[in-house]
C-alpha cells in the first residue's frame, strides 16, 4: 500500500470565542472557539503552509514532487484553481501533474484516493495532497459561529522508513445531501436529526467495508461538532476520538486533513488511525497505520495553542479583507 | 493575467529563490540584478535558495498606510541565510501578525506565505515575516 512520508497542518493564529459572536446577537453559544484567517491569509496561503510543513517533515524538496492534488470547498474563484499555485509555491517542477478537487468536504479524501491510485499505477513517485478551507457564513447565522479555517497536507511516496502507511480505503456513496451551500449563498442544513441519521449510516457503511475494526484513534470531521462522537459510538470501536472542532470550528475539506494530522500526531508507531471523510453524497473511510513516532516540526497542537483572540468586528473585517465574507 | 513584474518575481516572492554573485558572494534578493551591487561584476550569478528563518537587523513601525494594510505595521531588514551556506541575504520585508512591542533587533523571524495585494481581483502572494509560532507565543 501507499506510504506517507510526511504530513503537516496549518491553523490561523487568530481565534474568536463563539460566545463573543453569539453575544453580538444577544444570544448564547455552547462554547468553543473558531479560527479566523488573518487579513492576508486565504485558501492558497494556508494550503502552502501545510504543504511546506509536510515536505519539511519528509525531508523532501518541492522539486521531488510529481503530483499535487488540492481539495477545497471555499475557493473564491470559479476559474483559477488551487493546485497549480501550491505546486509553484513549493517549487514543484513544471512537469508536475495537478488536480483540483472541490464541491464537498469529501474532496479531501477523494484527492487522497486519486493520489494513491496515481502512485499504484506508477504515474507518480511522490505525491502531495493538500486540503485547505476558509469558510464563511452570513452575519448573525448559527453557521457564522463555527465557520472555521484550516489546512492539512500529506506527502505520499515510497520509502523504507515511512511515518505511516495507508492500509485500507472504502467508500459509501449514498447520494444523500444534508448540509449544502449554494453558489455565493449561505449554508443550508435542513433537518438536523435526519441528516445525522444519514451521516451515521454512510459512515458505518464505509468503515464497515474496511478490512479492520481495531483502531486506536478516530477522526470524524463534520460541520456539527457532536456528530463525530455519535459516529464513534455507532461504530462501536474503542478508539480515541480526535477532533479540532472545538478549537477551529468547521473547516470542511481542510478540516478533514487537519483532523487527520491531529490524529497522526496522537498516534505512536504501530497504532491505527481511522479517518471518515464525509460530505454531500457520501463518505470515504481510510485506515492508516503509524510506522514511526516522527512528528512534523510544527504539530497541530502547537498551532492550536499558538493563538490570539480577536473581537467580533475585527473578525468580520479580516474575513471581508480575505475575500470570503 | 499576472502582470509581468509579478510573474518575473514570483519565484523570489513565493519561495525565496535568490541569486548569488559568483565573484564576491553577495546575494541579490528579491530583484534579479545584472550587475553586482557590491563588486560590480557583470552577469555572473548562481541560483540559491534562502532559508525560512532569519535574524532581524533593524525595523521601523509604519503607522499610516493605505487601506488593506494592518497598522501599526513593522517593516524590517532581516538577514536570511542561504540553505547551502555562504553569506546571508539582506532582505527587506513586511511583518504580519506581530505586535511592534514584541519585536526586537536580534530576534529570529520566520518567512511565511501570505497575500500581499490583489491585482484586478487576482491575489499576489509573497513572503512576509512573523515571529515563529509555538516557541514563546
Amino acid at each position: 500500500m501507499t506510504d506517507f512520508v510526511g504530513y503537516g497542518s496549518y491553523v490561523p493564529r487568530y481565534r474568536i470565542q463563539r460566545s463573543d459572536i453569539a453575544a453580538q446577537y444577544d444570544d448564547h453559544a455552547r462554547g468553543g472557539e473558531t479560527a479566523v484567517p488573518a487579513h492576508d491569509e486565504d485558501v492558497t496561503t494556508m494550503a502552502v503552509e501545510a504543504a511546506t510543513t509536510a515536505l519539511d517533515h519528509a525531508g523532501a524538496a518541492g522539486s521531488n514532487v510529481d503530483l499535487v492534488y488540492a481539495a477545497t470547498t471555499s475557493d473564491p474563484f470559479d476559474e483559477r484553481g488551487l493546485a497549480p499555485h501550491v505546486a509553484h509555491a513549493v517549487g514543484a517542477p513544471e512537469r508536475v501533474r495537478v488536480g483540483d478537487f472541490q464541491g464537498s468536504a469529501r474532496a479531501a479524501t477523494n484527492a487522497l484516493s486519486a493520489a494513491v491510485d496515481a502512485l499504484a499505477a506508477d504515474r507518480a513517485g511522490t505525491a502531495l495532497v493538500v486540503a485547505s478551507d476558509v469558510l464563511s457564513a452570513p452575519q448573525g447565522t448559527s453557521a457564522e459561529r463555527t465557520a472555521g479555517a484550516g489546512a492539512g497536507a500529506l506527502l505520499l511516496g515510497h520509502e523504507s522508513d515511512p511515518v505511516a502507511e495507508l492500509v485500507g480505503e472504502a467508500s459509501a456513496t449514498t447520494g444523500y445531501v444534508g448540509r449544502f451551500v449554494p453558489t455565493a449563498g449561505a449554508p443550508r442544513e435542513g433537518d438536523g436529526r435526519f441528516n445525522r441519521e444519514q451521516y451515521l449510516a454512510a459512515v458505518t457503511q464505509a468503515v464497515g467495508a474496511l478490512d479492520a475494526d481495531d483502531f486506536d484513534h478516530g477522526a470524524f470531521p463534520a460541520h456539527d461538532g457532536g456528530w463525530g462522537r455519535k459516529a464513534a459510538g455507532a461504530l462501536d470501536i474503542d478508539a480515541e476520538h480526535v477532533s479540532t472542532f472545538d478549537a477551529v470550528g468547521y473547516a470542511a475539506a481542510g478540516g478533514v486533513l487537519l483532523d487527520l494530522a491531529a490524529a497522526l500526531d496522537a498516534a505512536t508507531a504501530g497504532e491505527r488511525v481511522l479517518l471518515a471523510g464525509y460530505g454531500p453524497g457520501g463518505c470515504d473511510a481510510v485506515s492508516i497505520e503509524r510506522r514511526t513516532d516522527s512528528l512534523p516540526e510544527t504539530t497541530t497542537e502547537t498551532y492550536l495553542d499558538s493563538k490570539e483572540y480577536v473581537p467580533y468586528g475585527k473578525h468580520r473585517q479580516f474575513r471581508e479583507q480575505g475575500g470570503v465574507a | 493575467m499576472y502582470e509581468p513584474p509579478f510573474t518575473r518575481d514570483r519565484a523570489a516572492n513565493e519561495r525565496l529563490a535568490a541569486r548569488a554573485c559568483e565573484a564576491c558572494g553577495w546575494v541579490s534578493f528579491p530583484e534579479a540584478r545584472e550587475v553586482c551591487k557590491r563588486c560590480g561584476t557583470h552577469g555572473e550569478w548562481s541560483d540559491t535558495q534562502l532559508a525560512e528563518r532569519g535574524t532581524v537587523q533593524s525595523y521601523v513601525v509604519q503607522q499610516r498606510l493605505p487601506e488593506g494594510f494592518e497598522t501599526p505595521l513593522p517593516l524590517a531588514i532581516v538577514d536570511v541565510p542561504q540553505q547551502s551556506g555562504g553569506e546571508p541575504a539582506r532582505v527587506y520585508g513586511l511583518f504580519t501578525e506581530t505586535d511592534p512591542d514584541d519585536l526586537e533587533v536580534g530576534l529570529e523571524a520566520e518567512a511565511v506565505f501570505r497575500r500581499i495585494f490583489d491585482v484586478d481581483g487576482l491575489p499576489v502572494h509573497s513572503f512576509k515575516f512573523t515571529l515563529p509560532r509555538g516557541e514563546s507565543r
